[in-house]
């Protein structure tokens, strides 16, 4: 396969597959925040950071395929455009992990904060430790690509 | 001084309500919730249930108001009025005043409604009206057909054309005279509602306030306990007030009544008074009585946070362009901010012009932050990376960071071991506030960790040459990375015990390094931030810092873009920052804001 094939797959795999699992998170998390707002409206602003977590995800997706299309010309080998696609895994699947653990503690925090508000500082770490996680991935594959 | 008591009263049931009311209206009391097995004998304290009768005409007068309201086609008021509630001594006298006042009120406003139901089915009628003469005229236009006859064609087309145009001018006169009417109708409708007498009714409806005022009262009597006709509460006061406020009591029992003061002991939560912040700092107070407020002695982070945070957003959202957008619409907001009265706004207007200081600091940060690593709306080449100084391997500004990210990185873990540092240093002095021998120590040795680790890792160059941390620079290791957490260890087995030491010290290890990566964060989104606005740089084919014409409407998208999405996930991240890696090393936000019961 040329290597300029290899890394424009790698950029449509990477912002495709972190798109896919930003809406994974956004579409659970979402129906569960309407419902928490239509109960207590006032708690809506803090925990619309959990739909916020999960659009950072394609926004990040982005930035790795962004870089990988930026460096395609200086692309030769196959082995720079397999290091390429790496980045794209890397970033895709530790989006896709973060988007799991963002579906699941989300909804969670909060129907617990809706009935008790005071119990966020807690809850809320189990969404930003699995949110952290894609921030890992994108130092990785951002070293991976540059 | 701002200090609280607890104030203790019992007296007989006759007295609650004119206590109740004059307490409230003094605004000095944040009631307790008594403490009481509701399941013990009659003889017994059980808590007083909330008054049936009272709450029963409460709601009654709530619904009458809001279907006056409806009958009036005006929109109920939401807001609660600081409206002086009527006079009475207890609950029920003033509810019945509210009654009477409400029922003067409906026969005042009985001829108003009167005409405003006459213009409404006016308008409804002629509307009808109208639909149906549109609806026949398209009928009559449409049926007219030519007969046939003895006559020849061109006569019997020139009269039907006659005839109709007469019939089409009759009928439009009559749709003219049913759009006056209607027009008529709308504009006497309107000139009702503008009725001074209908505005005063409305600012009569302040009823509504004062109901929302005697649920508030209903609410407070819950926490009181009562044990046959004896009644008994607690309530937090202000130490000066006590004075005043066993003076008033006394007087309305005729002293027949036991009141003590008392000191907070220990194990209270002892609701703090917090200061207002001028309306620069809204916004940072917001952010932080978010989590929580502060415990009684507690230092109080708003000021911190209006440092830090804005610091924290310049990194991530560093850029000359959007932060000038940024600190011009921080400035607007805040001349608007004089103008207007924020309790009159809207919710989404009233936080935007509450965060107008925060928004104006942060576009200041960023631009700060911009010129150093020399990005203006995106690496545009207008401006270049300015070296603010070099310690070491570390590079404050001075470099393009789309180029040498493991710079950036470098640079945000050292701001991630400062902020850290900070927090902890703050921990201490709040320890040592409260002289707890234990925790002192351990913080000073969680200090003593981290900065040994951070040592370790800039002297022997990172992590790839971790063999070294145990060859040659083993005896540097333990004195600076095993000693203190082998000290913490045996200072939380002391003070609690093995297992507690233990568990702590793993979480202190494994806490520390995660927070410090997850300063890496900062890079990241430093770099998302420039790849985004690249992205739109590259497409409008702006290169060494020239902007052709047709690249601007390009790069305001861009920047749009940047400030909705991009920038609302940075003060995301921001927040994160704080509420996970920098605010609960040394704030407990497990405080109580003292927010006294105040009827006026």
């Amino acid at each position: 396969m040329e290597p300029s094939t290899l890394v424009v797959i790698a950029a449509a795999l990477c912002i495709i597959v972190c798109a896919g699992a930003a809406v994974y998170a956004i579409k659970t998390c979402a129906p569960a925040l309407a419902s928490v707002t239509a109960e207590k409206p006032e708690l809506g602003s803090k925990l619309l950071i959990t739909i916020i977590l999960g659009e950072a995800l394609a926004i990040y997706g982005l930035l790795i395929a962004f870089m990988i299309i930026a460096r395609m010309p200086e692309i030769e080998t196959l082995d720079q455009a397999i290091q390429s696609l790496l980045a794209a895994i890397t970033m895709s699947s530790t989006a896709v992990i973060a988007a799991i653990g963002i579906a699941y503690t989300g909804p969670a925090m909060m129907t617990a904060a809706a009935e008790k508000p005071e119990s966020f500082t807690t809850n809320i770490l189990g969404l930003v430790l699995s949110e952290a996680l894609a921030i890992y991935g994108l130092l990785i594959a951002f070293m991976l690509n540059g | 001084m701002q200090d609280l008591q607890k104030l203790k009263v019992i007296l007989f049931e006759s007295h609650q309500e004119p206590v109740l009311l004059f307490l409230g209206k003094l605004g000095v009391a944040q009631y307790i919730k008594v403490n009481c097995e509701e399941e013990l004998d009659t003889g017994f304290l059980h808590a007083c249930p909330i008054p049936n009768d009272e709450s029963l005409l409460n709601s009654d007068i709530k619904t009458r108001i809001l279907r006056d309201f409806e009958d009036m086609h005006l929109k109920p008021d939401n807001k609660i009025h600081d409206e002086v509630l009527l006079p009475g001594k207890t609950i029920k006298e003033i509810l019945s005043n509210i009654e009477q006042k409400l029922t003067e009120i409906e026969t005042e406003s009985t001829p108003l409604i009167e005409l405003l139901d006459l213009a409404s089915t006016l308008i409804k009628k002629t509307g009808q009206q109208l639909q149906t003469w549109e609806a026949s005229h398209k009928n009559i236009t449409s049926n007219h057909k030519p007969q046939s006859g003895q006559h020849s064609p061109e006569e019997l087309l020139l009269e039907a054309n006659g005839h109709l145009t007469d019939i089409n001018n009759q009928l439009e006169e009559t749709g003219r005279e049913f759009l006056e009417l209607q027009s008529l109708a709308f504009s006497e409708e309107h000139s009702i509602k503008e009725n001074s007498e209908i505005s005063n009714i409305q600012s009569n409806m302040s009823l509504q306030g004062m109901t929302l005022k005697v649920d508030t009262l209903l609410e407070a009597e819950k926490n009181m306990a009562q044990c046959d006709s004896i009644i008994y509460f607690e309530a937090w006061i202000l130490k000066k007030q006590f004075p005043k406020v066993e003076e008033g009591i006394n007087e309305i029992t005729n002293g027949r009544c036991v009141i003590e003061q008392e000191n907070p002991k220990p194990e209270d939560n002892v609701p703090n008074v917090i200061k207002h912040h001028p309306h620069f700092f809204e916004g940072f107070e917001s952010l932080t009585f978010s989590i929580g407020y502060p415990r009684k002695g507690e230092i109080n982070p708003t000021y911190l946070i209006a440092l830090t945070f804005p610091f924290l957003f310049g990194i991530m959202f560093a850029d000359v362009g959007q932060g000038l957008i940024l600190f011009i619409g921080g400035i607007l907001l805040l001349i608007k901010r004089s103008r207007v009265d924020i309790n009159k706004v809207g919710s989404i207007q009233r936080g935007l012009l509450r965060s107008a200081g925060m928004i104006l600091l942060c576009g200041i940060s960023a631009m700060t932050f911009g010129y150093f690593f020399g990005e203006f709306f995106g690496p545009s080449g207008v401006l270049h990376p300015v070296l603010l100084f070099e310690i070491g391997p570390f590079k404050f500004g001075g470099f393009d960071p789309m180029h040498e990210p493991l710079t950036l990185l470098r640079f945000t873990i050292l701001i991630g071991v400062s902020f850290i540092t900070l927090g902890l240093i703050l921990r201490l002095i709040n320890h040592l506030k409260r002289r707890e021998l234990a925790q002192i120590i351990v913080s000073i040795c969680w200090i003593w960790f981290l900065l040994g680790g951070f040592l370790m890792w800039v002297y022997w160059g990172g992590i790839s040459q971790i063999t070294t941390w145990f060859g040659e620079g083993l005896p540097m290791f333990l004195t600076l990375v095993i000693t203190p957490l082998i000290i913490m260890l045996f200072a939380m087995a002391k003070a609690e015990n093995l297992m507690e030491g233990i568990d702590f010290t793993i979480e202190v290890f494994i806490e520390t390094l995660g927070h410090t990566l997850s300063f890496c964060r900062l890079a990241a989104l430093f770099l998302t931030h420039t790849a985004l606005s690249t992205m739109f740089l590259e497409l409008g084919g702006v290169e060494n810092g020239i902007f052709p014409l047709a690249s601007i409407p390009l790069v305001a998208i861009g920047t749009v873009l940047s400030i909705s999405i991009e920038g609302l996930l940075v003060m995301v991240h921001c927040l994160r920052l704080h509420w996970i890696e920098l605010l609960p090393k040394f704030y407990s936000a497990k405080g109580t804001l003292f927010n006294p019961l105040e009827i006026k």
